[in-house]
């Protein structure tokens, strides 16, 4: 395959930060030159673990997304019966508990365990590339901050699905949906949480705010509690979860989230430019991919030695 | 010879037994409060025992002049002779009644005890008359809306739940009071008032929605306020909506009694039982809920409350008109929302067309992959 | 893909019915709330 610029500035990158040798250095051209130039062919040919085969997630970022996903859910269960409380099916929830007075003090003390895993969160993503930048191993293109080339991304890709392109455009490891979703649940979990302290402190914050403000404010943080709660569980159910187990390719479940691996087929598929780093940074996968390769003649015919590595 | 004496025996059982009714008669109209503590002495019973006695008005409502003696024995006004409050009525059999009773008639048998002075409702009635809800008995126009004393005080039993007054307490008192009936009829006025008779919150917010969320009522009270030229409360036409909507109403309704209900605001918590009758328009500066006043009112159950948060809002709205601010601040919301998942959702439906077409599927038994062949040939070789 | 083991199909299946019977309650009560909001 011949890189494309983007790529091949990615691949130059991860292998001076990675300190890459000459010989190793020759082994990754062999590789990547062996792969073939269509990368959706090479997506639907390799052989993939469907509990995941390439790292992706750690342990503190799998640990945030449990404790995330179960605060959410059980602030979720308590608070729409309360908001809700007439409503026909908020009755059975709010009695299983014991009653109003118990789910309230329950999604309180639930609210409290999810601030605490934003805050794990924040000290895991400000840490984590603050020591990879001591080791002088900090891409930015691999961080969750947006860029052009994500919109980029997402009209190459919008023109793929209506036919128009041959390929899916190169995404890098978190692409523009992951970006999409993580802000939209970032900003959403903030309005809950500030939102929320209007509620249980409401002098504070009318001590705080000038008069003028104060009372829309209120107002506000009124509306938003609900209304974002709505939102996020309407994007949760309905896009998150679609892409997560419903999507064909991941169907019945994706299981990075248990195992913080991803498939091979997903990473080449939307995450071309971490998968060149994967074939950078692990030998095993330079392997197994020329494995594949060659157990399916689909070595690229430019590839030194023809078809043979 | 039976066959004589029989009819002798029977007359005579039949004299004796129509004496002792007759004595019986006698005795109950010769002895006042002997029995449950309500004595027919002007003999109105006589016609208003019967179930049936009541009349049709001319507009066709049925009126009932029924009265439960075993029951009015029972209510808060039993001691009070009939005529003291029904002071019309002269002669038996009485001519039809055109005025009726007014709550600030002066009692001429019950006296007030601490003054010496006829009994009467008088001082409250007068502040009553005096309060946004004032009105005379017979009211023309919108006045007819607002409650008159009946509406609110129903004559209401002593303490329902209790049967007898325990006797543990009244055999102290009967020691030296002597009479039982005086005892437990003074025992009845006491506990009443000792235990919380009061509305309960739920059934206060009930009681002011009877009228406040009657839509027809406040329509009428806005015409007429406009055609008399003065203003109205801004909440007024939603108040209860607006009320059911804050944190006080569903506090309340999820029955937490601490949460402010309609009184615990709209009137003063010092001298409670005489501010309820004396509500007045917030635009009244001895209104609890008179700009002025609305922070002392939030500090009897918010403590720590300051200005700004005396200007939060317990009747919360999005009417256009009152609430410009939240009004937008809605539609932007429903907007955004309404956008956000179509646009998620119709992208994610978009994007498995598009990787459809190039051959991705669900195999839902062995899980899905790129499996089928797609429509532009480059597909999987094994 | 490789196929799923046994196990690994009973933790698939079941995640996705949790998830499945929690978007099935949640357009049961998007659907009471539409069409009978004060019920």
């Amino acid at each position: 395959m011949k890189l494309s610029a983007e790529a091949r500035d990615v691949v130059e990158t991860c292998m001076r930060q990675r300190r890459i040798g000459d010989k190793e250095r020759a082994e990754i051209e062999a590789v990547i030159a062996a792969l073939p130039q269509d990368r959706v062919l090479l997506a639907k040919n390799v052989v993939s673990n469907p509990v995941g085969d390439l790292p992706r997630y750690s342990i503190h970022i799998r640990l945030q997304h449990m404790l995330t996903f179960t605060t959410f859910l059980t602030l979720a269960f308590t608070g729409l019966p309360i908001h809700f409380f007439e409503a026909v099916w908020a009755e059975p929830f709010n009695s299983v508990l014991g009653g109003v007075g118990i789910t309230r003090i329950v999604h309180r003390t639930i609210a409290v365990l999810m601030v605490l895993s934003m805050v794990y969160h924040l000290m895991t993503i400000t840490l984590g590339p603050w020591a990879q930048w001591r080791a002088g191993r900090l891409d930015w293109r691999r961080t969750m901050l947006p860029n052009w080339k994500d919109l980029r991304d997402l009209r190459a890709d919008v023109r793929y699905f209506a036919g128009r392109g041959d390929m899916r455009p190169e995404m890098d490891k978190f692409n523009y949906k992951q970006k999409i979703h993580y802000f939209a649940a970032a900003f959403g979990n903030l309005v809950m949480v500030v939102s929320g302290t209007s509620f249980l402190f409401p002098e504070f914050w009318n001590w705080l705010l000038p008069a003028a403000i104060a009372s829309e404010w209120q107002e506000l943080m009124r509306l938003s509690h609900p209304h974002e709660a709505l939102l996020a569980l309407l994007v949760i159910a309905f896009w998150h979860w679609y892409n997560v187990h419903l999507a064909p390719g991941r169907f019945p479940m994706q299981w990075t989230f248990l195992t913080g691996r991803i498939t091979r087929e997903h990473q080449i598929e939307e995450h071309f430019l971490e998968y060149l780093r994967n074939l950078v940074e692990l030998p095993e996968e330079r392997r197994a991919v020329i494995d594949m390769l060659e157990s399916r003649e689909l070595v690229a015919e430019a590839a030194p030695g023809g078809k043979r590595r | 010879m039976t066959n004589n004496l029989m009819p002798r025996t029977v007359s005579s059982c039949a004299l004796w037994l129509l004496l002792a009714f007759a004595s019986l008669d006698a005795a109950a109209a010769a002895a006042p409060a002997s029995g449950p503590g309500f004595s027919d002495s002007e003999g109105c019973l006589l016609c208003h025992k019967y179930p049936r006695i009541g009349r049709v008005t001319d507009e066709g409502a049925r009126r009932s002049y029924y009265i439960m003696p075993e029951v009015f024995a029972k209510t808060v006004h039993r001691n009070v002779p009939c005529r003291d409050c029904h002071t019309e009525i002269r002669e038996l059999p009485h001519k039809p009644v055109t005025r009726g009773v007014t709550c600030d008639t002066e009692c001429h048998s019950v006296k007030n005890p601490a003054t010496g002075k006829p009994f009467s409702h008088k001082p409250i009635y007068e502040a009553y008359r005096a309060s946004v809800h004032g009105r005379d008995k017979q009211a023309k126009g919108t006045d007819g809306d607002k409650p008159y004393c009946v509406s609110c005080h129903t004559n209401p039993l002593y303490n329902p739940q209790e049967l007898a007054p325990p006797a543990a307490i009244t055999d102290r008192c009967t020691l030296c009071h002597e009479d039982r009936n005086f005892v437990n009829r003074w025992y009845n006025h006491t506990s009443r008032r000792i235990r919380e008779v009061r509305r309960t919150p739920e059934q206060i917010v009930q009681l002011c929605s009877t009228c406040h969320d009657d839509q027809k009522m406040v329509q009428r009270h806005q015409q007429q306020a406009k055609v008399d030229g003065r203003p109205l409360g801004a909440k007024f036409p939603i108040a209860v909506n607006s009320y059911e909507e804050s944190f006080h109403g569903k506090m309340v309704r999820y029955g937490y009694g601490a949460a402010a209900n309609c009184l615990s605001c709209h009137a003063d918590r010092k001298n409670y039982y005489l501010s309820v009758h004396e509500i007045r328009p917030s635009r009244d500066p001895k209104s609890p809920v008179h700009a002025d006043r609305r922070l002392e009112t939030c500090r009897q159950c918010h403590t720590r409350a300051d200005v700004n948060y005396a200007s939060l809002d317990p009747h919360p709205t999005s009417a256009k008109g009152l609430n410009a601010f939240r009004y937008y601040a809605e539609m932007i919301y429903n907007i955004i929302g309404n956008v956000v998942i179509a646009g998620l959702v119709g992208l994610s439906l978009f994007e498995t067309y598009g990787r459809w077409r190039d051959g991705v599927c669900w195999r839902l038994l062995h899980g899905s992959s790129w499996r089928r062949n797609s429509r532009r040939g480059r597909d999987r070789v094994v | 893909m490789q196929p799923l083991t046994r196990w690994q199909k009973v933790i698939a299946y079941a995640a996705l019915a949790v998830v499945g019977l929690w978007t099935a309650w949640g357009l049961f009560a998007i659907w009471v709330m539409w069409f009978d909001p004060h019920r």
